[in-house]
């Protein structure tokens, strides 16, 4: 190779170099843009104060956009809120997010008076509909793992149904697990059954905990193992008595402390709601 | 072996039915409209077992049929069947895991067809094995020509290198003289000075000789290698030539013989069409030697298969590296071997040997004689008159010439009439008819002989067959039309069942056409007692023909659009909800069938609901809720006429109630209910009319997931109400009802397996069924 076909080599390298960083800084931004719709869609700060004077929402997404999404609304008699986390993380993850926040704020509205079971029943319906879900082989599975509950605000009632994802209610240091069923909101492998619905009479002070998988599975800790459940429900459990902005930094704290520097592998998305009485 | 589907291709207005499953057990019936194509079916199924076809069978691209059916093993494996030590081997281990295999019926014209196995896996070894063949050919082909030009530039240079050899040889002649020449030169020399000088002269032409001579050497040398590569591309270019000669004469004969097979078909036309006897003499003459010569050229045709693929082996060998000698020989090794295994029309043939024997009845013509000579009958004299029928006959009752060789006359007397009596009584089992109020008919036949009014005939044991009922003794011919068809079906049937050494297959058209609603159920009856012994594809357009219970065995046959030239589609059972109401019309008129045989009207406690869905629902959740109140629901058949039925319900002075659900003319019935029947009077419309609100239909009483399971019985997502979807998708609620009574029955369905809410809704509304009820 003679001089001249060096240097014209090393400008076409340099192009494609520049390229290629020009493009990855578009997708960045695009990213960034998508991430800001997302977070549009999310209920704002001031939709849970409305309801929880007393809440926090730690959310961690591992890329830009997330997998994850929380949810509030509310009617005169009840309010809801879910926890969810999507097939996947990153786009496709945000994907079928923005689907799940369309579809619950479209069957809270439109049925009322429904139980959590039969709104996750019906939101499997909306999925399965939306991704041509029918049961044959070569079809994606995609779905979510979600924890939701409605509260009567009058009553102090909630009733709670979860597709994979529990609910934790801390009552004077005390942890009450809710457990979901072990089925995603989405095409089962084998046959659909209904979703169950629990009942909790809620108390004055009594603190609601939604989450995704995220924090119990990161690795880390001096042996890079998983953080477990165990863990987390005493980690809950222990916070409980903080206030509630400080058991956001506990959790955030904590997390990072387990994490070090291994790789955050999932989002990561806890949502803490302490109930008044009317 | 059973046949558990079937596909078939190109057959009359069948164009692709693609796979149709039949019932799981052995009984299927063919629903659909007159001209759509279901005898075609039947008839398809006897030409994949008979091989035959006739001219209108095929459609108008002439375009010829494949059908193929899957069997299913029952006690025998693949192995029984086929030695395996003939099968490929890489073919034995996934044949031999095989609990079912295809066969597909080609054929090549009108009268010639094969049979293969259509098993995927042997399939795509014999491709792969075809398109290696292919390749082989084709790198043949294209090597030939390669050679041809490599031996053309190869000889060029072996005749240059001839000529360098020769001019070498020459040089070095010429120098060889010049050395000699030095050498005697330098003898002579006698000074010392000229002495050296020779020598050294001598010493130079030497070196030159020398040179010279390894020079010619060298270019011997390469004359010979050149000379050895020729004679070696020579070599196998004749190898590839022979083959390429080989593959010529193979299309040769091939031609060849598909013309002269034409010639013959079109020569046994012109014999079928020639009514001049010597004509035909001279026209049969000439099929015969056109016949021969097919028959050596077919012999040839083998012949030359053989060469040619021992010639291909060998030239793709000797492409491979190995000599001629070893290639050759190693490729009629390899050929032997490959000759050893079966070819997927050896298997096809092998298999087919063991599949269930199909029987096409289009009629049962062969009716039961008034008598017939048991010479006839034990010399198997089918021309005699109602042969057949007597044949079965005997069969059923297990009689052979042993029986009639009784010399006590007393003795056969008795055995007959024992014989008649167990002959009957398994015949009334099946024909539930009566003649008059209570008169059961009864076969019987009697041994008499000949008497001088026959005198030819006279002292000779003959059957006298008698249908009988209390009042009347009439010879079968003096029967009606209906009870003949129904007794000639009953001695066919009963008697092939009886020959239960082989699976059977019958495919039947049109049964019990000329029968009685009442007698047609009679002829299910009887398949439905003979389907452990054989498998029934029937067509039919009878209601009393099919089970209501049982609509995994109804396939629906119609054609794709309103053109009666268009192409048939199959429907299986999953998707009868797709096939038109008209060719769905016997399952309807079932359903009001079934509703006219229950005795559900009752002097109190009937409710009114708006139709035979909501009938059926609502009966079959009473079952699993165990709702034991006495109540009688009467379906109205529309909203409209349910102030008709409450009317007549009034007229015969019955307790009646209303129950409908919440839709766009529930409230006007009311009004007309309030206004018409209770006067005005709030209060008791009130009481005795229930509109259920919240339900549009009595379908959204189930939850969506138990929609899905249970009546629809897909898992799609649905998002809207039940009855819409049922509405949007245009599905036959009568057809999923059915589905629904079906799964329920058949799937031991329990309360258990129902959502909580399903349960709340139906039993709310048995709540106010009572209440209506009072």
């Amino acid at each position: 190779m003679n001089l001249a076909d060096n240097i014209q080599t090393k400008k076409l390298l340099q192009l494609s170099a520049e390229n290629f960083e020009r493009q990855q800084n578009e997708l960045i931004e695009s990213l960034k843009y998508a991430s800001y719709i997302q977070q549009v869609l999310l209920p704002s700060d001031a939709d849970f104060r409305r309801h929880f004077a007393e809440h926090f929402i730690y959310h961690q997404p591992r890329d830009i956009v997330s997998g994850d999404f929380y949810y509030i609304s509310y009617t005169r008699e009840s309010v809801a809120i879910a926890v969810a986390d999507c097939t996947g993380h990153g786009v496709p993850g945000a994907f079928m997010s923005i689907l799940g926040i369309t579809f619950l704020n479209e069957i809270f509205h439109n049925f009322a008076g429904l139980s959590a079971g039969s709104m996750l029943n019906l939101l499997r319906e909306y999925i399965m509909k939306a991704l041509c879900q029918t049961g044959e082989d070569d079809e994606q599975k995609d779905g979510l793992d979600m924890a939701l509950c409605i509260i009567n605000k009058e009553t102090g009632s909630l009733n709670f149904s979860g597709a994979f994802n529990p609910l934790y209610i801390v009552r004077d240091h005390e942890l009450t697990e809710l457990q979901g069923d072990k089925m995603p909101v989405g095409i089962a492998p084998e046959e659909e059954k209904s979703f169950t619905t629990q009942h909790f009479e809620l108390m004055d002070h009594d603190l609601i905990y939604l989450f995704t998988d995220g924090f119990a599975d990161q690795f880390g800790g001096p042996s890079g193992r998983k953080f477990k459940y165990q863990p987390f429900r005493d980690l809950i459990t222990d916070i409980s008595s903080l206030p509630i902005q400080q058991q956001k930094h506990r959790l955030l704290d904590t997390f990072n402390d387990w994490k070090g520097n291994l790789k955050q592998l999932d989002d990561v998305l806890i949502v803490g709601c302490r109930y008044k009485d009317k | 072996m059973k046949i558990r589907a079937f596909h078939i291709k190109n057959y009359r207005s069948i164009v692709n039915s693609g796979w149709c499953y039949l019932s799981h057990d052995n009984i299927t019936a063919l629903i659909g409209q007159n001209e759509s194509g279901k005898t075609s079916v039947l008839e398809s199924l006897r030409s994949f077992y008979e091989g035959n076809i006739t001219e209108d069978v095929l459609r108008s691209d002439q375009s010829f049929p494949e059908i193929t059916c899957i069997f299913e093993f029952e006690d025998e494996k693949f192995t029984d069947l086929i030695d395996i030590q003939y099968i490929p081997p890489a073919l034995q281990h996934p044949l031999q895991k095989k609990h079912e295999i295809k066969l597909t019926r080609k054929w090549l014209d009108a009268k010639n067809s094969s049979v293969e196995i259509a098993e995927p896996e042997i399939i795509d070894y014999f491709n792969k094995i075809e398109r290696e063949n292919e390749e082989m050919d084709r790198l043949i082909m294209k090597s030939v020509h390669e050679l041809s030009d490599e031996a053309k530039t190869i000889f060029r240079e072996v005749e240059g290198a001839d000529r360098s050899k020769e001019n070498a040889r020459a040089g070095l002649k010429k120098l060889y003289e010049q050395y000699e020449n030095a050498r005697r030169i330098a003898n002579k020399m006698r000074k010392p000075d000229e002495k050296i000088a020779a020598q050294m002269e001598l010493e130079k032409k030497q070196l030159n000789y020398q040179k010279a001579e390894a020079e010619f050497n060298h270019k011997l040398k390469l004359y010979e290698d050149k000379k050895s590569l020729l004679q070696f591309i020579s070599e196998k270019l004749s190898i590839c030539k022979t083959y390429a000669e080989i593959a010529g004469k193979l299309q040769e004969v091939e031609r060849d013989l598909g013309l002269k097979n034409k010639q013959c078909s079109d020569l046994e036309h012109q014999h079928e069409l020639c009514s001049n006897e010597k004509e035909r003499k001279i026209i049969s003459g000439r099929i015969q030697t056109l016949r021969s010569e097919c028959g050596q050229l077919v012999k040839d045709l083998k012949d030359l298969q053989y060469q040619f693929a021992a010639k291909r082996k060998t030239a793709a060998g000797i492409f491979s590296g190995k000599d001629g000698r070893n290639a050759e020989d190693e490729a009629i090794q390899e050929i032997e071997e490959d000759n050893r295994y079966y070819k997927p029309e050896q298997m096809g043939n092998m298999l087919f040997k063991h599949i269930p024997l199909f029987e096409f009845f289009e009629d049962f013509g062969s009716l039961l004689p008034n008598k017939i000579d048991l010479e006839d009958l034990l010399n198997e004299n089918s021309q005699s008159e109602g042969y057949k029928a007597a044949r079965n006959f005997l069969g059923i009752a297990g009689l052979d010439a042993e029986f009639f060789r009784e010399r006590n006359h007393r003795i056969l007397k008795q055995k007959i009439e024992n014989l008649n009596g167990e002959i009957s009584i398994d015949f009334q089992d099946y024909w539930q008819q009566n003649v008059g109020k209570n008169n059961k008919i009864k076969i019987n036949f009697e041994l008499e002989h000949y008497d001088y009014t026959v005198p030819e005939k006279s002292g000779k044991p003959y059957l006298e067959f008698w249908i009988k009922d209390k009042q009347e003794r009439l010879y079968p011919k003096q029967r009606s039309r209906g009870v003949r068809w129904f007794l000639s079906f009953y001695l066919e049937l009963k008697a092939t069942a009886k020959q239960n050494h082989v699976n059977r297959v019958m495919l039947i058209d049109e049964p019990g056409l000329s029968l009685h609603a009442r007698a047609q159920e009679d002829v299910l009856k009887v398949f439905e007692d003979l389907k452990d012994t054989m498998q029934i594809i029937y067509c039919t357009h009878s209601p009393h023909l099919i089970d209501s219970s049982k609509l995994y065995r109804v396939m629906a046959v119609q054609r794709a659009n309103d053109d009666e030239n268009s192409e048939t589609v199959i429907l299986d059972p999953r998707s009868l909800h797709e096939a038109s109401s008209d060719t769905l019309s016997p399952i309807y008129a079932l359903m009001g069938t079934r509703l006219s045989e229950q005795s559900f009207i009752s002097p109190k406690n009937n409710i009114v609901v708006e139709d035979v869905i909501t009938y059926y629902y609502m009966t079959e959740m009473a079952k699993l809720l165990d709702f034991k109140s006495d109540i009688h629901f009467l379906p109205a058949n529309g909203m409209q006429n349910i102030p008709l039925m409450v009317n007549l319900l009034l007229g015969w002075k019955l307790d009646f109630g209303v129950l409908i659900m919440e839709n766009q003319t529930s409230q006007e019935i009311a009004a007309i209910l309030r206004k018409t029947v209770f006067l005005d009077s709030e209060a008791d419309t009130n009481r005795k009319v229930k509109i259920f609100s919240g339900f549009a239909m009595i379908e959204d009483f189930f939850t969506t997931l138990d929609f899905k399971r249970f009546v629809l019985q897909q898992r799609a997502g649905i998002t809207e109400r039940n009855s819409r979807y049922i509405e949007e998708n245009e599905l036959s609620r009568t057809i999923l009802a059915t589905n629904f009574s079906t799964i329920l029955n058949d799937d031991h369905i329990a309360l258990k397996d129902f959502d909580e809410e399903t349960v709340k809704n139906f039993t709310r509304v048995f709540k106010t069924v009572e209440e209506i009820a009072g």
